[in-house]
C-alpha cells in the first residue's frame, strides 16, 4: 500500500530514492546538586572551546559560502555572552552544568518562537544546532550521524539542524523531506542551493528506514512504499521536468527572434532592484514594469526624492542602453501604508487608487516624478502612468512634468530629453479612448489583470466568481485586439504587461493578432520564449 | 548615560549577520550597553538578544550607553548603524 503525506514543497525537482531515517540524539537532562562551583564553571568553559576549536575546524574545511556564513553565525552564538553569563549565575546558584546551561537556553529558544517574522524565527534553529553541539560536549556524545549514508538516499527526518547537513555527502543524497521546517528553514535554504528536492513541514510520517520514497518538490508531497510501476511513472515525469529545465535555460539566452526573423521584445516585470538585477541575468530586452510601491511600503515614511533617485539609478544603470518602464505610484484603498491613512471607501477598487491618488497627493507625486526625471539620464527611461481614464489626466501629467523640468533648468540639474511617457491600459475607458490618447502618449502598455476585472465586472478577490474572472474571455480579447490596432494606426508601441503577457497558452494568439512587447515575471522568460522562437 | 533613537536602515532586519558584527564591535567595551525596542530592553552585548528582539528593516529602536567611555561607545554604534547592509 502505499502513503502519501502531505508537507510544502522547499525546493523544486522530483526525487526518488531508498529512505535514509535520521533521528535526533536523544539527550537527558538531569538536575543534580553540586559539590565544587568552580569545576562546574572551568569545565563549561571548555566545552565551550571545544565547540569552538569543532566549529573553526568546519569552517576552514568549508567551501560553500552559504554553510560558511550559518558556521560563523554559529560561532558567534557559542560564545554569546547572555547565554555565558546566565549559565554561570545559574551555576553559581547552585544548578549544576546540563541543567543550568538548558534552562539558558530553552528561555532564548521559547523567546524566538515568539517572534512575529517568519525568518527571524526560524533562526531559533541555529540556537537549537548550537546548543547540541555545546550539550554533547558536555555529556560527552560523540556525534557523527551521516556515517552510514548510501548513494542514492532520501532522507527523512524530523528537522535537520545545519550542523547535522555539514556532515552529509552530497553525491549521495536524492532529496530531503522533514517533519518541521519551513520554506526559509536550513534544510529548505541548502536544498535549493545544492538543487536538491525537498518538502518540508509534513505533518507526520510512517516511513522506515529503506522504503521506497518519492519526494515531489514542487507539489510538496513525499510517497512511501511505491509500487514499480509508480516508480517508473514518476521517473519519467522527472526525466521530462530535468529535459525541459535543461532546454528552458539554454532558451533564456537566445536573442527573442520569431522563425519568420521578426524582432519581439520580451520584457520583465520586476517590484525590487534585486528583481531587476536577476532579470537582466537572462537575455531580455529591458524592464516592461517596473512597480514603485515597495519604495511606499516598506518604509516609515513617504520615501525621498533621493531614496527614490538611487533606486531609480541603479536600475536605470542595470539596464545599461535597454529601456526600463517605470510605473509611478499604485496603490489605493485596499492596500495600507503605515504612515498613511486612506479614508475608508465603500468600494475601493473603483475610487482613489492609481493616477487618481497622485493627483490626490499632488506633492508626493511631484518629489516622485522629480527623482524620476533626475535619473533619467543614467539610463532609457519610460515613466508609465497607472489606472488612466480621460485625456485630461495625461495632460495634467505632462503639465506637472513641464513644470518640473522647468525647476530641475533653474537648479541647473540635467534629465534626458527622451524620455518616453506611457500608460497603463486598464480600464475600459483607456480601451474605448484609445485613438485620443494615443496622440497624447509614446506608448500603451496593456494590464490585463486589472483590465480584465473592470471589463467583467468581475472582483478578482471573489471567489463565489473566480469562474467568471478570466483574461481569455473574448470580450477582454477583442479590448486587446482593439488597443493593439490603435497602436499601430497612430505609431506608438503597445505592450503586455498583465499575467496575459506570461501564460504561454495565449503567446501564440497575442502574436497573432500583433503583439511584439510581452513583459513577463521573470520565472516565465523561458517559456513564453519558447512558443515565440518557435513561431513562424 | 547617554541614549539615542535609530532607524534600522535597511530592508532584511536585524539578522544574524549584523547582529553578529554589533555583538562583536561591544564585546570588549567596558561600557553598560543597552538596546529597547517596542518597550522591550536587552542588554546588546548579546547577539542572542539582539535577534531576538526581531527588529525589522525600518524599525525604530534606542540604544543605552552608561559608563566611562559611554560617548565613543555611542560613537560605534552609530558607525554600525549608519552602514548597515541587508
Amino acid at each position: 500500500m502505499i502513503f502519501l503525506f502531505k508537507g510544502i514543497g522547499a525546493s523544486e525537482g522530483i526525487a526518488i530514492g531508498k529512505a535514509f531515517l535520521y533521528k535526533n540524539p536523544e539527550i537527558i537532562i538531569e538536575k543534580n546538586e553540586i559539590e565544587d562551583i568552580d569545576l562546574e564553571l572551568s569545565f563549561f568553559k571548555k566545552s565551550i572551546e571545544e565547540s569552538k576549536e569543532d566549529l573553526n575546524i568546519l569552517i576552514d574545511k568549508c567551501k560553500n559560502d552559504e554553510q560558511k556564513e550559518i558556521l560563523n553565525a554559529h560561532l558567534l552564538l557559542t560564545e554569546d555572552y547572555e547565554i555565558i553569563n546566565q549559565t554561570e549565575n545559574r551555576i553559581k546558584n547552585g544548578e549544576n552544568l546540563e541543567y543550568a546551561f538548558t534552562e539558558t537556553v530553552n528561555g532564548f529558544i521559547n523567546m524566538f518562537a515568539k517572534i512575529e517574522d517568519e525568518y527571524l524565527r526560524a533562526r531559533g534553529a541555529d540556537l537549537k544546532d548550537v546548543y547540541n553541539r555545546i550539550i554533547c560536549k558536555i555529556k560527552n556524545i560523540e556525534l557523527n550521524p551521516f556515517e552510514n549514508l548510501e548513494k542514492g538516499s532520501v532522507i527523512i527526518a524530523d528537522d535537520l539542524l545545519a550542523s547535522d547537513t555539514m556532515h552529509i555527502n552530497w553525491d549521495y543524497v536524492e532529496g530531503f523531506a522533514t517533519n518541521l521546517g519551513s520554506k526559509t528553514s536550513h534544510t529548505a535554504i541548502i536544498a535549493k542551493n545544492f538543487g536538491i528536492p525537498c518538502v518540508v513541514g509534513m505533518v507526520s510520517n510512517t516511513i522506515k528506514s529503506g522504503d521506497n520514497v518519492i519526494i515531489d518538490g514542487f507539489k510538496g508531497e513525499v510517497y512511501s512504499n511505491v509500487s514499480n510501476d509508480i516508480v517508473l511513472k514518476y521517473k519519467e515525469k522527472l526525466n521530462s521536468y530535468l529535459l525541459e529545465k535543461k532546454q528552458l535555460e539554454e532558451i533564456i539566452n537566445l536573442p527573442t527572434i520569431t522563425k519568420s526573423g521578426k524582432k519581439i521584445d520580451l520584457c520583465v516585470n520586476a517590484g525590487s532592484v534585486e528583481e531587476v538585477e536577476n532579470a537582466f541575468k537572462k537575455n531580455i530586452d529591458g524592464i516592461g514594469l517596473f512597480r514603485t510601491e515597495f519604495l511606499y511600503m516598506n518604509n516609515k515614511k513617504f520615501p525621498t526624492e533621493e531614496e527614490q533617485f538611487e533606486v531609480y539609478k541603479k536600475i536605470l544603470e542595470l539596464a545599461e542602453d535597454k529601456y526600463v518602464v517605470i510605473r509611478t505610484l499604485d496603490i489605493g484603498g485596499d492596500k495600507s501604508l503605515p504612515y498613511y491613512k486612506f479614508e475608508e471607501e465603500e468600494n475601493p477598487f473603483l475610487g482613489v487608487r492609481g493616477i487618481r491618488l497622485c493627483f490626490k497627493l499632488l506633492d508626493i507625486f511631484k518629489v516622485q516624478l522629480k527623482a524620476l526625471l533626475r535619473a533619467s539620464v543614467y539610463g532609457n527611461l519610460h515613466i508609465m502612468l497607472p489606472m488612466v481614464i480621460n485625456k485630461e489626466e495625461v495632460v495634467k501629467t505632462k503639465e506637472i512634468i513641464f513644470e518640473i523640468k522647468e525647476e530641475l533648468n533653474k537648479e541647473g540639474i540635467k534629465f534626458s530629453n527622451n524620455i518616453k511617457l506611457g500608460i497603463m491600459i486598464e480600464t475600459p475607458a483607456s480601451v474605448i479612448l484609445s485613438d485620443i490618447l494615443a496622440k497624447e502618449v509614446d506608448f500603451f502598455s496593456i494590464g490585463t489583470n486589472d483590465l480584465t476585472q473592470y471589463i467583467l465586472a468581475v472582483d478578482r478577490g471573489n471567489e463565489k466568481i473566480s469562474d467568471l474572472y478570466d483574461s481569455g474571455s473574448l470580450s477582454v480579447l477583442r479590448a486587446i485586439k482593439t488597443v493593439i490596432e490603435t497602436g499601430k494606426e497612430y505609431g506608438i508601441s503597445v505592450g503586455m504587461c498583465g499575467e496575459l503577457a506570461g501564460d504561454s497558452n495565449y503567446t501564440k494568439y497575442l502574436l497573432d493578432i500583433g503583439l511584439d512587447k510581452f513583459s513577463v515575471s521573470g520565472s516565465l522568460v523561458g517559456k513564453v520564449k519558447n512558443v515565440i522562437i518557435n513561431y513562424e | 548615560m547617554i541614549e539615542k533613537e535609530f532607524v534600522l536602515n535597511n530592508k532584511t532586519g536585524l539578522h544574524a549577520r549584523p547582529a553578529g558584527e554589533l555583538s562583536k564591535l561591544l564585546a570588549p567595551v567596558a561600557d553598560f550597553v543597552e538596546i529597547e525596542y517596542k518597550g522591550k530592553k536587552s542588554v546588546a552585548k548579546s547577539i542572542l538578544n539582539l535577534i531576538a528582539l526581531g527588529l525589522v528593516g525600518g524599525a525604530t529602536f534606542k540604544i543605552i550607553v552608561d559608563g566611562e567611555t559611554e560617548v565613543e561607545t555611542m560613537k560605534i554604534v552609530e558607525d554600525f548603524f549608519a552602514n548597515i547592509k541587508d
